[in-house]
C-alpha cells in the first residue's frame, strides 16, 4: 500500500465484517516526538486467543471459501510499521472488542505518507451509515474530533448520500483536517 | 464542526424531497474493498461513484462495500444489483468506467457489456 490511509480503510473493512456498530479511529501525529500512531478500535465480534497469534502471519485468512489461504491486510500494515522502526499490536477480547495500534517514526525514510486522509475517512463514513464512527486526529497538539452518532440521530432515515448531507459531512471532515494544520488530500 | 441546527434544516428539506419518491433503494452499487481491491484503487472508484450519485441526486441508489469475492485479478470490482434483474459485475473499473456506470447503467438502464466479467 502506498498510503497509510489505505491501511486504515482496509482495517476498518475488517471491523465492518466483524459486525461492529462502533468504530474508533485515532491518529496521533507529533513532530517533536517524531511519532505517528494509528489506532483502530471496534466493538465487533473479536478474535480468539489462538487466532490472534496466527493473524499477523501472511498465510492466514478467516475466509472459508478460499482454497489458498492468504490474507495480507494485517501483515502488510504490520510490515509498514516495522519497516519505519515503529511497532504493531493487536489486542482483542472475543465478543467484546478488537484494537489495532501501529506506530511509526514520523521522519523515517521508509514510512509511507498518510496520503488522502480526507477521501479515505469520507468514503468510510458515507458508505456505513449504520455504524457510529468516532474519529480523532491530533497533529502537534491540535485536535480534530468527528463523530457520526449525532449526525445519524438527527438525519434519521435521510441517506448520507443526499447531496446536502454529503456536502455537510465532507466539508466538516475537510475543514477539520485543515484546521489542525494538515493538507486533507495529502497528509505526510 | 458545522452546526447540528444546520443539519436539522437539511433533514427537513430532504424529508420533503424524499417523500415524493419511492423510499426504498432500488439499486445497490457495491464496491469490492478487500485488501486487493483497495490496493488496486477501489478508494478512488468508491469516491467517484458516491460523487456522481450525489451530484445527480440519485437517492434511490445505495452505495456500499464488500470484501474480496475471488475476483482479485480483476480489481477494482463494482457490482450493480437491481430489483428483479440479474446482478451485473464490472471488473478492472477505472474512474472513467465508474462515471459511465452511473450515467449509462444506473441512470440510463443500459448494461456496459464490454466491461462486465463473469465468475
Amino acid at each position: 500500500m502506498e498510503e497509510l490511509s489505505l491501511h486504515i480503510l482496509d482495517i476498518v473493512e475488517n471491523s465492518v465484517a466483524a459486525n461492529a456498530t462502533i468504530i474508533k479511529i485515532e491518529i496521533f501525529r507529533d513532530e517533536k516526538a517524531n511519532l505517528l500512531s494509528i489506532k483502530i478500535w471496534d466493538n465487533g465480534k473479536g478474535i480468539d486467543k489462538e487466532l490472534l497469534e496466527k493473524i499477523e502471519s501472511p498465510f492466514y485468512t478467516s475466509k472459508k471459501e478460499r482454497k489458498i489461504k492468504v490474507g495480507l491486510g494485517i501483515p502488510l500494515f504490520k510490515f509498514s510499521a516495522l519497516q519505519s522502526h515503529g511497532s504493531f499490536k493487536i489486542d482483542s477480547k472475543k465478543g467484546e472488542y478488537t484494537q489495532i495500534e501501529a506506530t511509526f517514526q514520523l521522519n523515517d525514510i521508509d514510512r509511507p505518507p498518510l496520503g488522502d486522509l480526507y477521501n479515505t475517512l469520507l468514503g468510510i463514513v458515507i458508505t456505513h451509515q449504520n455504524i457510529d464512527f468516532e474519529i480523532k486526529i491530533e497533529n502537534n497538539g491540535k485536535c480534530f474530533e468527528f463523530s457520526t452518532r449525532e449526525i445519524r440521530e438527527v438525519l434519521n432515515d435521510v441517506p448520507f448520500t443526499y447531496p446536502d448531507v454529503y456536502d455537510f459531512i465532507s466539508k466538516n471532515i475537510e475543514q477539520g483536517i485543515l484546521e489542525i494544520g494538515l493538507n486533507p488530500r495529502k497528509v505526510y | 464542526m458545522k452546526s447540528l441546527e444546520e443539519l436539522k434544516k437539511i433533514r427537513e428539506k430532504a424529508q420533503q424531497d424524499l417523500a415524493l419518491r419511492n423510499k426504498n433503494a432500488k439499486i445497490k452499487v457495491i464496491v469490492g474493498m478487500g485488501t486487493s481491491g483497495i490496493a488496486a484503487g477501489a478508494r478512488e472508484i468508491l469516491k467517484t461513484l458516491v460523487e456522481e450519485i450525489t451530484k445527480n441526486n440519485l437517492t434511490d441508489v445505495v452505495v456500499t462495500q464488500t470484501g474480496e469475492k475471488g475476483f482479485s485479478s480483476a480489481e477494482p470490482i463494482v457490482e450493480v444489483e437491481e430489483e428483479g434483474k440479474e446482478k451485473v459485475i464490472y471488473g478492472n473499473v477505472t474512474i472513467d468506467i465508474a462515471k459511465q456506470i452511473v450515467k449509462e447503467h444506473i441512470m440510463g438502464g443500459k448494461v456496459l457489456v464490454q466491461y462486465t466479467i463473469t465468475k
